[in-house]
């Protein structure tokens, strides 16, 4: 267990380097909703259940909902080159 | 390398070329093409990545740096000022705890200790956070709001036609299987809301899972058939009532706590569902709050109207 204890450790490492690494906004936010199903999994390892179903429901599901919307209402306002690295 | 089929779908849906609400964009000539010169979107990017030539992107990017390890050098100072985990010498820390975990379920009645110190202990810090809530979605609402004072005629003519087309192109296999998984999406969220002085969850996960599945109720069955049980009218009504039950329970609490006065709330035996004074009537109505702030963020940030 403490194996797989660690890999989430490593995981949730890699996700929040790589989201430095992305040009574009789609992949940060799906990045971000593996960092929250990886956090809320080490939550309910360090026996935290209510902090763990807390940040699946409202870290993972709401708000990946709402940068997605977010994500496509900027795009119409902009003309869809908004928000996009060079 | 192969992007996935998901993917390419997922990314189409938010450049808003699927049909849904921008195809009746194309159809009218485009019309975010002669705004975007006069929008002020263009001086953001603009002012973050620094304006003029490539001394300004270079400064842009020694700024960005030096200020990220200065926020890493002050966080992690805060850490070292920490006392160490499970010293015996940081008594006060040590006495709280224990008043917690000992005599906690005495004093409040649930068994779940987080509940106990987070809604009644720590109540008064939980009812500013319900309050961040309400003032978030009223900010949210002010901000986005689509209503005839601050769109012209066309924009709403699309915004309907992108109602009608969703209407026409819904998914069936969506409307089918959300018919079947409703039921149990609302009992788990009534589960947790209603059984968060018992087990893990309470008001805020409680809560969300009943935004969730009011947003995936919008999904599957349309704008209209959300808004025959829950419009303007009853959004209003259950938030603003939540929020007022919340601080008068909250209120009598710490009034009667701080006077030595004999609680008239039963606290009822530990474990059964009708237990824990005044808990169970605070995580329903955390839960209706939340659950009316996810769905309002998810419409707003969507249609710009409930």
């Amino acid at each position: 267990m403490i194996v797989f204890e660690y890999l989430l450790l490593i995981g949730l490492l890699i996700c929040a380097v790589s989201v430095n690494f992305t040009r574009h906004l789609l992949p940060t936010v799906i990045i971000y909703a593996t960092f929250g199903t990886m956090l809320s999994v080490i939550w309910l390892l360090l026996r935290a259940p209510d902090l763990a179903i807390t940040e699946a429901a409202v870290g993972v599901g709401i708000d990946t909902i709402l940068f997605l919307l977010a994500l496509r209402s900027m795009r119409r306002h902009d003309g869809g080159k908004g928000g996009e690295e060079p | 390398m192969k992007t996935p089929l998901w993917y390419q779908k997922l990314l189409r849906w938010t450049e808003g070329d699927e049909p849904g609400l921008a195809e009746p964009a194309a159809h009218v000539e485009n019309p975010p093409q002669p705004r975007a010169e006069e929008t002020p979107y263009e001086s953001g990017p603009s002012l973050l990545q620094g304006a003029g030539g490539p001394i300004n992107r270079v400064l842009t990017k020694v700024f960005a740096i030096f200020s990220c390890a200065v926020f890493a050098l002050v966080m992690l100072a805060t850490v070292a000022y920490l006392p160490r985990f499970g010293d015996q010498g940081n008594a006060p820390v040590n006495e709280t705890s224990r008043r917690y975990i000992e005599q906690g379920v005495q004093e409040v009645g649930a068994t779940n200790l987080v509940t106990n110190i987070i809604l009644v202990y720590r109540g008064f810090d939980t009812y500013g956070e319900s309050c961040v809530l309400f003032l978030g979605a009223t900010a949210v609402i002010m901000l986005l709001e689509v209503d005839s004072k601050n769109t012209t005629r066309r924009d709403r003519a699309l915004l309907r036609r992108g109602d009608e087309l969703d209407r026409i192109t819904r998914n069936q296999i969506l409307g089918h299987v959300t018919r079947v998984l409703m039921p149990v999406i609302l009992l788990y969220g009534l589960y947790i809301l209603c059984n968060g002085h018992l087990s893990p969850g309470g008001g805020f996960a409680g809560g969300s899972i009943l935004g969730g599945a009011l947003i995936l109720c919008e999904n599957a069955f349309g704008v209209e058939k959300v808004r025959s049980f829950f419009n303007h009218h009853v959004y209003h009504a259950v938030k603003v009532g939540a929020l007022i039950l919340y601080a008068i329970l909250i209120c009598y609490t710490i009034y009667v706590g701080a006077n030595g006065l004999p609680n008239i709330m039963p606290l009822g035996r530990p474990g059964s569902i009708l237990s824990a004074g005044i808990i169970l009537p605070i995580n329903v109505a955390v839960g209706l709050e939340v659950a009316c702030t996810m769905y309002a963020f998810y419409t707003y940030f969507g249609r710009g109207d409930l």
